[in-house]
C-alpha cells in the first residue's frame, strides 16, 4: 500500500536537491558556509516548515479535484515525478508545483472527476504572482536596506558582518518557507486517501511531515552539487544584492504557504534578482536563464498532464 | 548583538589603526625632510628615519593581523579579497616614504641647496596626495558612494606632482654640479614623486572597490 508512496518520496527527494540552492547556493558558493552545515539547517528548517505551516497548502491540492484514491494519488505524483525528470534531463527548470496541478488536471480529465475552477484559477493567480511578488518585495526590500544603511552610516566591515548573518538566517527562513510551501507538492494528492488511516487536520500534518522528511533527505543527499553549479550560473549579485533577493523569495513563498498555494521556489527567486537589478538599473540576468524558465512554466503541468493521462491509461486499474 | 560582531569590531580597529600608522609615517617624514633640507644630514634627520623605520614596522605588523584576521573567514570572500588589495596599496605609500629617509641616509646625499623651496614645494603636493587618499580611504568604509571626490582630488596633486619633478629635474640638470650629484638628486626627486605614484594607485583600487561595494 505504502509503495503509493514512492513517486511522490522520489518527487520530495528531486525537489530537495534542487530547491535547496534557491536558499543557500549563494552562502554555500561563497563559502560562507560549509555545504554539511547548510544542508543541516535547511533540511531541519524545512521540516520545521512543512510540520507547521504545510497543511494549507496540502489542502488546496487536495480539492483541486476531490476523490483521489490511493492508486490514482500514487500514478499522478508518479507521472509529475516523471514530467519533472524529463525536463531536468532536458535542461529546462521544472516547478514541481506547476507538474503536480498538471498531473491532477490530467488524473481529473482521465477519472472524470469535477475540477474545482476556483481553486485552479487561485492557484493560477498565485503562479502568476510568485515572480512579480519576488521583484516587487525584493524592489521594496533593497530601497529599504539601502536608505536604512545610509541613515546608519554603517561601516562596510560591520555591514558585510550582518550581511552574512543575513544571509544564514535568511537561508534558514527561506528553508522554512519552502518546507512549508512546497510540502503540499509531495504528498497533498494522498490527502483523503486514508492512507494511513487519519483524517482532518491529523492527516494532512502526517503528510506534511513525510514531505517535509522527503525534502531534507533530497538536501541531504544530492543537493551539493545543485548548490555549486546552479547557485552560481543562475544570478551573479553583490552579497547584499543576493541577500534581498533571498530574502524577498522566502517572504513570497512564505506568504503563498500561508494562503495555501505551493508554488515554485526557482520563480520567486529569479522574481527576487530582476527587482534588485531594477532598482539597480544593472543587467546582470542572463537572458536565456529567463526564456528556458518561461518555457519550463508552459511544458511543465502540460507535460505532466499528458504524463498522467498516460499513465492513468496504462496503470490504472478499472 | 555585540558577541557576534566582535571581529568585525576588531577589523573595523585595525583598519583605523592602520590608516593611523601610515598618517604617523607622513608625519615623521615630513619633518625630517624639511630637517634635511635646512640642516642635512644630522642628528635630528637620523631621528626621523628611525621613527619612521618605526612606524612603517607598525603598519606592517597591524597589516600582517589584520591579513590573518581576514582569511579566517571574517568577511565576505568578495570583500576580503578587496580589503587585502587596499592594505597592501596603502602599505606601499608607507613603504616609499621610509624609502626616501633611508636612502638620504644610506647614500648620505648632500641637501640640495639652492632647490630647497621646489623641494618643499613637491612635498607639500606629496603630503595632499596621501592625506586625500586616507581621508578617502575613512569614507569609504561609511559611504563607497562618496569616495570619487577623494580618487580625483588625489589624481590631481599626483600631476601636479609630476609637474613640479620634471621642473626640478630641469633646474639639476641645468646648475653646475658634478654629475654624480645631479644624478643623486635625480633618484631623489623620483623617489619621492613615487609617494605620491603609490598614493595615486591606492585610491584607483580603492575608486573600483569602491564601485563594487556601491549599494
Amino acid at each position: 500500500m505504502y509503495s503509493y508512496l514512492l513517486g511522490s518520496l522520489y518527487l520530495g527527494w528531486a525537489l530537495g536537491s534542487n530547491d535547496a540552492a534557491n536558499v543557500f547556493g549563494t552562502t554555500v558558493t561563497s563559502r560562507m558556509l560549509k555545504w554539511r552545515t547548510a544542508a543541516f539547517l535547511a533540511a531541519a528548517f524545512v521540516i520545521l516548515g512543512a510540520y507547521l505551516e504545510g497543511a494549507p497548502g496540502i489542502e488546496t491540492l487536495s480539492g483541486l479535484a476531490r476523490g483521489q484514491t490511493l492508486a490514482s494519488a500514487g500514478l499522478l505524483s508518479l507521472a509529475a515525478a516523471l514530467a519533472v525528470t524529463v525536463l531536468t534531463f532536458l535542461k529546462l527548470p521544472a516547478s514541481t508545483s506547476q507538474a503536480v496541478v498538471g498531473a491532477i488536471m490530467g488524473m481529473a480529465l482521465y477519472r472524470g472527476q469535477t475540477v474545482n475552477w476556483s481553486e485552479l484559477l487561485k492557484v493560477g493567480i498565485c503562479w502568476i504572482a510568485t515572480p512579480l511578488g519576488g521583484a516587487l518585495s525584493a524592489a521594496l526590500l533593497y530601497v529599504a536596506g539601502r536608505a536604512l544603511i545610509y541613515r546608519l552610516k554603517i561601516n562596510m566591515i560591520r555591514l558585510d558582518g550582518y550581511i552574512r548573518l543575513g544571509m544564514i538566517l535568511g537561508g534558514c527562513y527561506g528553508a522554512y518557507a519552502l518546507g512549508a510551501n512546497n510540502a503540499a507538492n509531495v504528498t497533498g494528492v494522498f490527502m483523503g486517501t486514508g492512507l494511513f488511516g487519519l483524517r482532518g487536520g491529523a492527516e494532512a500534518r502526517l503528510l506534511a511531515l513525510l514531505a517535509g522528511g522527503a525534502i531534507a533527505f533530497g538536501i541531504l543527499t544530492f543537493s551539493y552539487r545543485v548548490m555549486v553549479t546552479v547557485g552560481r550560473s543562475l544570478y551573479d549579485l553583490d552579497p547584499f544584492s543576493a541577500l534581498v533577493a533571498l530574502l524577498a523569495h522566502s517572504v513570497t513563498v512564505h506568504s503563498l504557504a500561508v494562503v495555501g498555494v505551493p508554488v515554485s521556489s526557482t520563480q520567486a527567486i529569479i522574481g527576487g534578482v530582476l527587482g534588485v537589478v531594477a532598482v539597480r538599473g544593472l543587467y546582470k540576468l542572463n537572458l536565456r536563464v529567463l526564456v528556458m524558465v518561461l518555457l519550463g512554466w508552459i511544458a511543465t503541468p502540460l507535460l505532466a498532464g499528458l504524463a498522467a493521462l498516460g499513465v492513468a491509461r496504462l496503470l490504472l486499474p478499472g | 548583538m555585540s558577541f557576534f560582531f566582535r571581529k568585525q569590531a576588531h577589523l573595523e580597529a585595525g583598519f583605523e589603526s592602520f590608516l593611523g600608522c601610515i598618517e604617523r609615517c607622513l608625519e615623521v617624514f615630513l619633518p625630517g625632510m624639511l630637517s634635511y633640507l635646512e640642516h642635512g644630514l644630522g642628528e635630528s634627520f637620523e631621528k626621523s628615519v628611525s621613527l619612521a623605520h618605526a612606524a612603517e614596522s607598525e603598519a606592517d605588523d597591524i597589516r600582517t593581523d589584520l591579513e590573518r584576521t581576514l582569511y579566517k573567514e571574517e568577511l565576505l570572500p568578495d570583500s576580503r579579497g578587496d580589503l587585502l588589495g587596499l592594505l597592501e596599496a596603502c602599505d606601499r605609500v608607507a613603504n616609499k616614504t621610509e624609502d626616501v629617509l633611508f636612502s638620504i641616509s644610506i647614500r648620505r646625499i648632500e641637501p640640495p641647496g639652492e632647490l630647497r623651496e621646489d623641494f618643499q614645494a613637491l612635498l607639500g603636493k606629496v603630503e595632499a596626495s596621501v592625506r586625500t587618499l586616507l581621508k578617502g580611504m575613512r569614507v569609504f568604509f561609511v559611504h563607497p558612494s562618496e569616495v570619487r571626490p577623494f580618487v580625483e582630488e588625489v589624481d590631481r596633486h599626483e600631476s601636479e606632482c609630476d609637474h613640479i619633478q620634471h621642473e626640478i629635474l630641469r633646474k639639476v640638470y641645468a646648475l653646475d654640479w658634478h654629475l654624480s650629484r645631479k644624478m643623486q638628486i635625480d633618484d631623489l626627486v623620483k623617489e619621492i614623486g613615487a609617494i605620491s605614484d603609490a598614493a595615486e594607485g591606492a585610491s584607483r583600487r580603492l575608486d573600483i572597490t569602491a564601485i563594487k561595494r556601491n549599494l
